[in-house]
């Protein structure tokens, strides 16, 4: 298989088609991580698109030092980051931040329904500092320096980041009866 | 009973990501169990990470993925954009004459006094040289591939042309602000811009985006949000 650096050359050196070979390696990958980080469809197709069109405009200041991939996963968290900046500044009814203790009235209500948050639900509640990293490490897998490298961050910051952000999702999570306990709770009612 | 310290976070940390094996998983595994506190963070961090695991395979969907690739595919020097609505985001169109081209601005101190990258070649400058007008169009418009790359701080009309650009910005504040890099503005400055606008401007190859500020306005790259230039406020 011809590697991203090739693809990238042919495509400066004017081969369209191998813009559009790198887009189809990545664009699942970029659109996930945009997805988790944004927590919408529409919004994380604005983001990929915003990402590979950086690739179509700077791919020639792609210094090669690290793999393509991550470059573009570091172009893809900017562009989360702004897009989550322009969405925060529209709001007109400010939402508090933190996690709040349970509230029992809303949970019977919700327990009806469902037990647990999905992923994107869950990861809403996290701030997208720690977010961008437990997606990273946890969710795509990436190593520690491929982390950091991806959020231009030292690695103690990401290894920070990941155990926070962790920390806070167990907290939320915590906030949600798990499906044996609801069992239990509705096998004794 | 042992109490936890900063370091066994980097423990519990890697106990929970399985990145320890044989005598060392041993030894943190004692360390950790001795610290009632260090063994309910890790079994924090593992519920997290039991619950991340369970994160779906997503991907595109095939007319997701269609849209996209149409939405990529250029035009003569334009670009779609996905969102329908982003068309109807009005454009703010500064045109900008050849004659302020022809004055200088000595007294603007240039990136380098302040720090900023510098543009080495002025080869650089677009292919559609020698067009002086500038247009600045809000957030959402489309924009064109002819920019030159880097920084133009030592093009003294340059520079003049942009602080002209960011006092009239001053003086009448679109109401979009620009998609891109606020968060890296934000981080430079820790104050929220007057106007930011995405600029079309002969001078830059990249697309470029301006954050406007009471006594100073910076212009980054769109794509890289790497800081382009500082541009001083003057006198209008």
């Amino acid at each position: 298989m011809v590697s991203d650096d090739k693809l990238l050359s042919a495509f400066l050196d004017g081969d369209a088609a191998s813009f559009d070979e790198l887009m189809s390696r990545h664009e699942d990958a970029i659109f996930r991580l945009c997805l988790r980080m944004l927590g919408s469809r529409e919004d994380a197709m604005d983001a990929t698109q915003d990402t590979f069109l950086t690739l179509y405009r700077k791919g020639k200041q792609f210094s090669g030092k690290s793999k393509l991939s991550t470059w573009l996963y570091r172009v893809a968290i900017n562009t989360c980051h702004d897009h989550l900046r322009r969405r925060k500044r529209r709001q007109t009814v400010p939402i508090p931040e933190g996690i709040d203790p349970p509230d029992t009235a809303v949970q019977d209500a919700f327990d009806s329904v469902e037990v647990r948050p999905d992923i994107l639900t869950a990861l809403k509640a996290i701030p997208e500092e720690f977010r961008g990293a437990i997606v990273l490490i946890d969710i795509e897998g990436l190593s520690l320096d491929t982390a950091a490298d991806a959020l231009s961050v030292p690695i103690g910051t990401v290894k920070s980041r990941t155990y926070r952000g962790r920390r806070l999702l167990a907290e939320y999570l915590g906030n949600f009866p798990s499906p044996s306990e609801h069992q239990r709770d509705e096998d004794h009612a | 009973m042992k109490t936890m310290h900063e370091h066994d976070i980097d423990l519990i940390a890697a106990i929970a990501e399985q990145r320890l094996t044989g005598e060392e998983l041993i030894r943190a595994g004692a360390e950790v169990s001795a610290c009632p506190e260090c063994t309910k963070r890790l079994a924090e961090q593992r519920a997290a990470r039991a619950f991340l695991g369970t994160a779906p395979d997503v991907g595109l969907t095939s007319i997701e993925r269609a849209r996209l690739h149409r939405a990529m595919r250029p035009r003569p020097s334009r670009w779609y954009r996905l969102v329908p609505s982003l068309a109807a985001a009005a454009a703010i169109v500064v045109a900008v004459g050849l004659a302020t081209r022809n004055t200088t601005m000595e007294s603007l101190p240039t990136a380098k006094d302040i720090g900023a990258p510098l543009q080495t070649e002025q080869s650089q400058r677009n292919a559609f040289e020698p067009s002086a007008e500038s247009t600045i169009t809000a957030a959402a418009s489309s924009t064109t591939l002819a920019f030159a790359a880097g920084s133009v701080a030592e093009d003294a009309a340059a520079l003049e042309e942009l602080a002209t650009i960011a006092s009239q910005l001053r003086a009448d504040p679109p109401d979009e602000m620009a998609d891109a890099c606020g968060t890296k503005a934000f981080e430079q400055t820790s104050l929220d811009p007057v106007a930011s606008v995405d600029i079309e401007t002969s001078y830059y190859t990249v697309p470029a985006v301006m954050f406007v500020y009471q006594d100073s306005a910076l212009v980054f790259d769109a794509g890289t949000c790497d800081l382009l230039d500082t541009i001083p406020a003057v006198e209008p």
